[in-house]
């Protein structure tokens, strides 16, 4: 019999709690409670470290922790209570002194009694408990007047003395689903039965979330559902008692600034409130309801938690990082102008000067008028170093720089002979590889990147000449060489100064766009082109120019995200663009709040967040429009000729040449936090997948944030002598993004003979990509976006980025991947998908290229949700995939195989069909054969062939069944037993692991491990054992050696013992 | 609607109904128009309940309340003082607190306070139908004291692990001598204490039926824009 230990997971924090502690008033302690576990840390001057942990819990979830006297610490959690022991002496150690008590009603908050023998606890009935601290006994109940479900509740002290000898001492802010905080006390009417009710504050529009007090200053707090928190003064009357009693009441201020609900607010001192919520920010308030500071702490949703202390704020992300922050820097009114840091950077020959200057990642670059091209790092005093002189590029270049794979810059220059250079420079700026071509007559008028193009595509450059034909340039980076391939004719307009200022790439009517704008401001539109080779081909002309789109002063920048096409001017505005009909149609015109005159540069934030850069009498300002407020400040004498901006490694850059120097002006872009716990995926993991790459184990993870994460399994290689060690994840890359969400993935070794793994993974839009992972000897892993496809077009997404979300759900999505290798280093994929199509698409490794094979169509009527692949024999592989009509569909393998194979070559050079439909040539295939089991979807499928001719298949549906097929492959007869009463909930993931044993998860939060004592004996399958899940809506199961791994909202690491 | 059909819930002599969690009355409208359609006007008693004001309907009378607060459950119960309905709906569906657990939690107290309320207005042999009841495999044992037969469903062409599946308890019969009671003792939140082996809440397998037609249009599926 074999068992499941876990070993280690990836789980939200939700609790936090910052300690001093007795035994040790030089360090600061921090307890985060995540699932049923507790972990303990502390600093010593910021500097975190993990001491240990402990589950506590046992399968519940950890709310809270409550300190009493002596290091003892409550911890509660659903229903439950535990009272640990923190012992900091020589091993750090939490100490169980009270083993769980589980009480009849959900807890939301604790108190102790002052001398630590009893705790009074409020549960979301609205009861208040008063239990013994040794034994859990309840000792007495008191039920509020108004009996109703709580969202949240507070106990309070009484407000003149900090003391709780009893029952009556202790007061119930209780946080209810009408909106209202109701504050109730059972002595006030010690007489009549019933506790009576002292205050209700009535504001809120929204269930209430939180509600904290600061006695000191008289404030209460309460967040909510209806993004706000409200905060409260209470007084008393000039010659009354200071009690709850006679406290009066006052809604002193309601703070408007998070962009949806808010999950907990804390007040700090007679001044400062900071609140947290879904939109992963930190607000500062002040207590009249202004917003001191807001910022935005964590990746995409929710900060879960925070805990404060004196020194520190820590908050926990729903982007899994735990995260601490200096209160004294974040408390701060406005950043001071102290901290900026300024340097001049002269040539390096005495009568040189620098011309023009641009920042790549955390890199300057200049041209300076000797054609001598300089380089330094941002950070302050770091040398500067000579790349290259040319005296073809005296007295005239034109520059750009972008960032290339791996924190590398590729630099464009121009000269006035029309020379177009490329320089690859490395990130310790050691030049790798240069590209001379000659690219007009006249002048290089100017080179420009196109940035909103995939960031792990190929760059791509846009040249423009002096007779205004402009080229597009696609440059592939190899070791130590830049190959440049022309995509591209373009033909701009005549005007007074015809060159491109900003472009960029725009998707719509279904069609890729070129859009740029020229130094008098106009703004024009190209349909883009294929890749073209013939250099005479004509220029493509626009199909819309619009003239002056941005005032006399011109439009400064241009970004396509969100479907819109976005460009700023000097004119102060901001505009938004459409494609219609081959047109460019304004959809919004607007300036910001602070009336800038001159916006210069905007940068796309993701997250729906845009900042500006802008120039404002003298100074240039960054502005972050979502916050509406100035973010840095920098004073530079105003508007510059040749300037750049750029955030990197916690700094802001801005560099511009004035009077022949370059002034480089730096300053701290964010608060400095230090990371406790790094980050992992924000969003439901869907698929996962192990394997081994130089004698090291990987985790790899895809999940709704369309993110792939990869993470070396550290220790958990099973081992008699460490049987009892955990294991660590480590993220080594998660650099693969996917448009939308990523649904499914598959690993297979590269066939070019190297230790590379492919990740093949799918998703929404329909989106096929293929990365590359490479291991270094550290364990360092890169991975490499090398091809992305639209599987119901055939055509590649790269250029085709648009991060917009609204037309998901009309898309095919990807649901489950498998694939094949085939000869020639090429892959077959197979792409199950929600169409209810079966899409088979090569890959060439040495082309690196997608071709969707239009000469077999399988369609179902359902959506397809699962996919294997099996091979039965020698001479039959079989395709395994489960529908939403309950339906398994097996199709035959080979058949595809062979005649692919047979045609390979033909196959991938064939010119792209352009739609699939309309080509005669294609097969329908037949499903070999199709087993209806379930009531309904087929959520997980896995098969295998143990016995010659007999297929098994273990599937798991929605209708909460797990069911084992046999398949007699030869007469087609099929035995299926159904199991409908071991999950209470849909089965999600289901893997086959020998002749005789399976395993199966459900969102039921339970993993089973079936087995039958032979595999003749069909019908004697059973549960042999069970586990529980801590993870929630579990979607995905995994298995590699001893390891399995269950995904759902985080994910766990389980392995196997025999017993 | 369609497990209307599928489980004939409003099938002759059906006229009075409680729509718990009503907003905004897409249900309490279908159920107007059926049973007005059916039944003579002055039988017809439709009483509708949500924490959010809801627009005028028909012949529905609003209440605007928590489901889960004592004085809101006895409001209802007085307007069925003489005659018992014979099906009460509940579709709740908490705000999120963003913690999984507790969300869980919440949504089981809505169906409980639905199953108290219940157990005062609904006639012997009526029918309790939940909504959202994703979670109700923790509540199935609560419910099969008060009703002869307990399923979850889900609609065959439903959305993958979506939380359509809903709960349908027929034939009411409450135990011998078992007296409804506003504070509800017997419904208390006792549900999980047996905690066997296993670590983690205690869940309880519920039979499972499909309903709809297959060919019915797939939620899941992507089709083509024709
Ligand atoms: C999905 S909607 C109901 C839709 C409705 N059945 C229809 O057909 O239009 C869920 C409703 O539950 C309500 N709700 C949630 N908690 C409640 C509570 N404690 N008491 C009453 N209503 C509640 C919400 O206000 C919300 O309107």
């Amino acid at each position: 019999m074999s068992q499941y230990k876990a070993i280690c997971s990836v789980q939200r924090v939700t609790a936090a709690l910052l300690v001093e502690l007795a035994a040790d008033l030089s360090h600061q302690y921090l307890l985060l409670g995540t699932g049923s576990e507790v972990c303990l840390y502390s600093t010593e001057s910021g500097k975190w470290s993990f001491e240990c942990k402990s589950d506590v819990l046992h399968g519940r979830v950890v709310h809270g922790f409550r300190k009493g006297n002596g290091d003892i610490i409550a911890v509660f959690g659903q229903k439950s209570v535990t009272i640990l022991k923190l012992s900091i002496e020589d091993t750090k150690q939490i100490k169980v002194e009270v083993p769980l008590i589980e009480f009849p009603d959900w807890i939301l908050d604790l108190v102790w009694f002052s001398d630590s023998s009893r705790y009074a606890f409020v549960t979301a009935h609205n009861i208040l408990c008063i239990a013994c601290a040794f034994t859990g006994s309840v000792l007495e109940i008191h039920r509020s007047s108004i009996n109703c479900i709580l969202y949240s509740a507070k106990l309070l002290y009484s407000c003149n003395k900090k003391v709780i000898k009893s029952a009556a001492d202790v007061y119930v802010a209780a946080g209810t689903v009408f909106n209202d905080v109701i504050i109730w006390n059972r002595a006030q009417c010690a007489e009549s039965s019933t506790p009576s009710i002292l205050h209700i504050l009535k504001g809120h529009k929204g269930v209430i979330f939180d509600i904290n007090i600061e006695y000191d200053s008289q404030l209460v707090s309460s967040v909510s559902d209806d993004r706000t928190v409200h905060i409260w003064h209470y007084d008393f009357p000039v010659n009354g008692a200071r009690t709850w009693c006679d406290a009066k009441f006052q809604l002193l201020s309601v703070c408007h600034g998070h962009t949806s609900r808010v999950w907990a607010a804390v007040i700090l001192d007679h001044k400062t409130v900071i609140s947290i919520g879904e939109d992963a920010n930190i607000l500062v308030w002040n207590v009249d309801g202004s917003t001191r500071k807001k910022i935005k702490a964590h990746k995409r949703k929710n900060i879960w938690c925070m805990a404060v202390s004196n020194n520190y704020l820590v908050t926990c992300g729903g982007d899994m990082s735990v995260k601490s922050w200096e209160l004294s820097q974040l408390l701060h009114a406005e950043d001071s102008s102290e901290s900026i840091v300024r340097e001049q950077i002269n040539a390096v020959e005495v009568k040189d000067f620098p011309r023009t200057v641009c920042i790549t990642g955390s890199s300057c670059f200049m041209m300076t008028d000797q054609g001598c091209l300089l380089a330094r790092h941002l950070a302050q005093g770091s040398k500067l170093c000579v790349l290259l002189t040319d005296d073809r590029f005296r007295g005239y270049t034109v520059m750009s720089s972008t960032w290339a794979a791996s924190d590398k810059a590729l630099i464009a220059l121009g000269s006035a002979g029309g020379v177009l250079r490329l320089i690859l420079v490395s990130h310790d700026l050691v030049v790798e590889a240069v590209n001379d071509l000659d690219m007009c007559t006249g002048k290089v008028m100017s080179v420009t990147w196109l940035f909103d193009a995939n960031p792990l595509s190929s760059p791509l450059l846009l040249v423009t000449d002096t007779n205004g034909e402009m080229t597009l340039h696609e440059i592939a980076l190899g070791a130590s060489t830049l190959s440049v391939s022309l995509m591209g004719r373009y033909h701009l307009p005549k005007s007074k100064q015809r060159f491109v200022t900003a472009a960029c790439l725009a998707y719509g009517d279904d069609l890729l766009y070129l859009v740029c704008a020229d130094m008098v401001g106009s703004l024009h539109l190209y349909v883009s082109e294929e890749r073209i080779t013939e250099t005479t081909s004509l220029a493509t002309l626009p199909t819309c120019s619009l003239s002056k789109t941005h005032g006399k002063g011109g439009l400064t920048d241009i970004h396509f995200f969100s479907n819109y096409i976005h460009t700023v001017g000097r004119d102060g505005f901001y505009n938004k663009w459409s494609i219609i009909d081959s047109q460019l149609v304004n959809c919004s015109q607007f300036k910001t709040s602070k009336q800038f005159d001159w916006i210069a540069k905007l940068i796309p934030e993701g997250d729906g967040n845009t900042k500006l850069v802008v120039f404002h009498n003298t100074e240039v300002l960054l502005y972050d429009l979502l916050a509406e407020q100035v973010v840095l400040r920098l004073d530079c004498g105003g508007g510059h000729r040749s300037w750049a901006f750029s955030q990197a490694e916690g700094c802001h850059y801005f560099a511009y040449i004035k009077d022949k120097t370059t002034n480089l002006a730096s300053k701290a872009a964010t608060l400095p936090c230090t990371r406790l716990v790094g980050e992992h995926h924000s969003g439901k993991i869907t698929d996962c997948r192990m394997f081994s790459m130089r004698g090291r184990d990987f985790l790899v993870t895809s999940a709704d944030d369309g993110h792939v994460i990869v993470c070396e399994i550290v220790n958990a290689a099973f081992s008699h002598v460490s049987h009892e060690r955990e294991a660590v994840l480590k993220t080594r890359c998660s650099t693969l993004v996917h448009i939308s969400n990523t649904k499914c993935l598959t690993l297979t070794p590269s066939l070019a003979g190297n230790d590379d793994v492919l990740v093949f993974s799918g998703g929404g839009r329909a989106q096929l990509l293929v990365s590359v992972l490479t291991c270094d000897a550290d364990g360092e892993v890169t991975g490499a976006v090398k091809s992305s496809m639209n599987v119901t077009k055939g055509v590649s997404m790269f250029r085709r980025q648009s991060k917009d979300d609204n037309s998901e759900d009309a898309d095919v999505r990807i649901m489950a991947i498998t694939s094949h290798p085939l000869r020639h280093y090429t892959h077959l994929i197979s792409a199950a998908c929600s169409d209810g199509t079966i899409k088979f698409i090569l890959y060439d490794e040495g082309t690196q290229l997608l071709h969707l094979i239009t000469d077999f169509i399988y369609e179902h009527t359902h959506c397809l949700l699962t996919l294997d692949c099996v091979p039965v024999s020698s001479d039959l592989t079989l395709l395994i995939s489960g529908a939403t009509d309950g339906r398994i569909i097996l199709i035959d393998f080979t058949q595809i195989l062979n005649s692919i194979s047979g045609n390979l070559s033909k196959m991938t050079t064939r010119k792209k069909v352009s739609n699939s439909k309309s080509s005669s040539n294609f097969t329908l295939i037949q499903p070999f054969m199709q087993i209806s089991v379930h009531q309904s979807g087929v959520n997980a499928v896995s098969a295998q062939c143990y016995t010659e001719n007999t297929l098994t298949i273990c599937s798991g549906g929605d209708d909460n069944c797990v069911a084992v097929s046999s398949v007699d492959l030869q007469t087609k007869e099929v035995t299926s037993l159904k199991h409908n009463h071991q999950h209470s909930a849909q089965i999600t993931g289901i893997q086959s692991l020998t002749a005789d044993t399976f395993v199966s998860v459900s969102i039921d939060q339970r993993l089973h491990m079936w087995s039958r004592p032979s595999p003749s004996d069909d019908k004697e399958w059973g549960v042999e054992s069970s586990k529980f899940v801590s993870v929630a809506d579990v979607s995905t199961l995994c298995c590699y050696r001893d390891l399995l791994v269950v995904g759902g909202e985080g994910l766990v690491m389980f392995r196997r013992s025999h017993m | 609607m369609q497990i209307d059909e599928e489980f004939k819930l409003l099938q002759k002599g059906v006229s009075k109904v409680v729509d718990l969690c009503a907003a905004p009355g897409s249900w309490s409208q279908y159920l107007s128009r059926k049973l007005r359609a059916a039944e003579s006007e002055s039988d017809v008693k439709i009483v509708a309940v949500d924490l959010q004001a809801m627009a005028p309907i028909d012949g529905v009378i609003q209440l605007q309340g928590d489901i889960t607060k004592e004085s809101t459950a006895t409001e209802i119960v007085s307007h069925f003082s003489g005659d018992k309905a014979d099906i009460v709906v509940c579709d709740g569906a908490p705000d999120v607190t963003g913690l999984h657990d507790m969300d869980e939690y919440i949504q089981a107290q809505l169906v409980l306070a639905a199953l108290n309320i219940t157990t005062h207005v609904l006639r012997h042999g009526g029918k309790f139908v939940c909504f959202r009841g994703k979670d109700i495999t923790l509540l199935y044992s609560q419910l099969k004291i008060f009703f002869k037969e307990v399923v979850v469903s889900k609609p065959r062409s439903s959305r993958n692990s979506s939380v359509e599946a809903f709960v349908v308890c027929l034939e009411y019969s409450p135990p011998e001598g078992y007296i409804p009671n506003m504070s509800n003792p017997l419904l208390d939140h006792h549900y999980d204490l047996d905690f066997n082996q296993l670590e983690g809440v205690n869940r309880v397998v519920v039979p499972f039926i499909a309903c709809g037609d297959l060919s019915a249009y797939d939620s899941d599926k992507t089709y083509g824009l024709q």
